[in-house]
């Protein structure tokens, strides 16, 4: 091999080499909710509840998990909106998130309660975050409180963006939980 | 109780009944996150496509095997076969197949390899394993080695410390047996 060629192929190398990187970093902006959704997940499991629905296409993914002991169920939505490197770097990985909690009730007037509210929920602008909004599921007899949020998911992924905190996850939605059971509870007895 | 009490007991039921495979999923990337593996998606990649697949009894996750010395992501593919319904459940009790596959990339950029890459890469086209063997399948810059089992869901969820134990055997042997596979094609 002559010192020539050795030389095009190092450039060649070099240009290979560069192009795994910057794909690396594309990968891993259209991931970051994925690895973001699989900290939630660690993180309610490790509280001891049990994963019971799983839903992603891609972008837009819904989770929803069940304390055995107790019945509660938490919901966690979310929905990626800077999944691309471009809008990334230029806002942050930014993502709505809907944090939601239920209870079992057998009282089928309280039900038809949050039933009524969830009809007028659906009139609210949805897109505003902090609006505490009532579901009612009449197949399982759940109540459900939900607030959609605005999260910055790099905040809780590390300084390489691969290793979650799982401690100020758990934390955060914990917080929200103890809100959300208190309006919910709030607004049963109401019924 | 109340009639509707006694509804939402039995609707409850099937419902527990029917999320076991997610219950598993859950399990798993809890366990896998202990070893500092994050989950990096839910869809399967075929012929180097990402495809969402992940259905009723259908689930599909992706690790990315951080510091792991030969592997580079996991992925694990979860189908359900029985134990949705009441009876399917009493009488055979809840029966999946679980696909663990584990990845080396190599990005290599000197010709020469890529031309050695090719070889081991035809070499492997037509093998066909049994059930219970790995399977060697190259992808471009990927080796892939993939291992199939059939499981009963039952041994590894709501069955307490036990089950997760018996879980995370399950992993890490097939992990360790897939990156021993694998080891060899590590450049």
């Amino acid at each position: 091999m002559t010192g020539q060629t050795e030389a095009y192929e190092a450039v060649f190398v070099d240009l290979v080499q560069k192009s795994w990187k910057m794909f690396g970093e594309m990968d891993h902006a259209t991931r970051v909710d994925d690895i973001f959704l699989g900290a939630v997940i660690s993180s309610a499991v490790r509280l001891g509840r049990c994963l019971i629905d799983l839903e992603s296409d891609g972008t837009s993914h819904f989770v929803r998990f069940e304390d055995m002991s107790n019945r509660s169920r938490m919901t966690f939505r979310l929905q990626h909106l800077t999944p691309t490197l471009m809008a990334a770097k230029a806002q942050g990985h930014q993502a709505n998130v809907t944090i939601g909690v239920g209870r079992l009730v057998s009282d089928l007037g309280k039900l038809w309660g949050a039933f009524k509210q969830e009809f007028k929920s659906a009139f609210v602008m949805q897109d505003e975050p902090g609006i505490v909004t009532l579901d009612a599921d009449m197949s399982s007899g759940y109540i459900y409180a939900q607030i959609p949020l605005i999260w910055r998911l790099e905040e809780y992924l590390g300084d390489s963006g691969w290793q979650p905190d799982y401690d100020k996850i758990a934390s955060h939605i914990y917080c929200c939980e103890v809100s959300l059971y208190k309006y919910l509870d709030g607004r049963l007895k109401l019924a | 109780m109340s009639l509707l009490g006694m509804v939402n007991k039995f609707k409850h039921k099937g419902e527990i009944r029917e999320s076991k495979d997610e219950i598993f999923i859950g399990e798993m990337i809890y366990l896998l996150s202990l070893t500092g593996w994050p989950c990096i998606g839910f869809t399967r990649k075929i012929m180097g496509v990402e495809v969402t697949a992940t259905g009723a009894d259908l689930q599909n996750v992706r690790f990315r095997t951080l510091n792991d010395p030969v592997l580079y992501s996991l992925h694990v593919r979860l189908d359900r076969k029985s134990g949705s319904g009441a009876l399917s459940a009493a009488l055979v009790g809840s029966k999946a197949t679980l696909y663990i596959t584990g990845e080396v990339k190599n990005h290599l950029a000197d010709p020469d390899d890529l031309v050695n890459q090719w070889a081991t890469d035809i070499k492997n086209i037509l093998k066909f394993p049994l059930m219970g063997q790995v399977k060697v399948n190259h992808e471009l810059n990927s080796i892939f080695a993939e291992k199939g089992a059939v499981i009963d869901i039952d041994q590894y969820v709501l069955a307490g410390e036990q089950g997760r134990n018996n879980l995370n055997a399950l992993l890490m042997g097939t992990v360790n047996e897939l990156r021993e596979v694998l080891k060899k094609y590590k450049k």
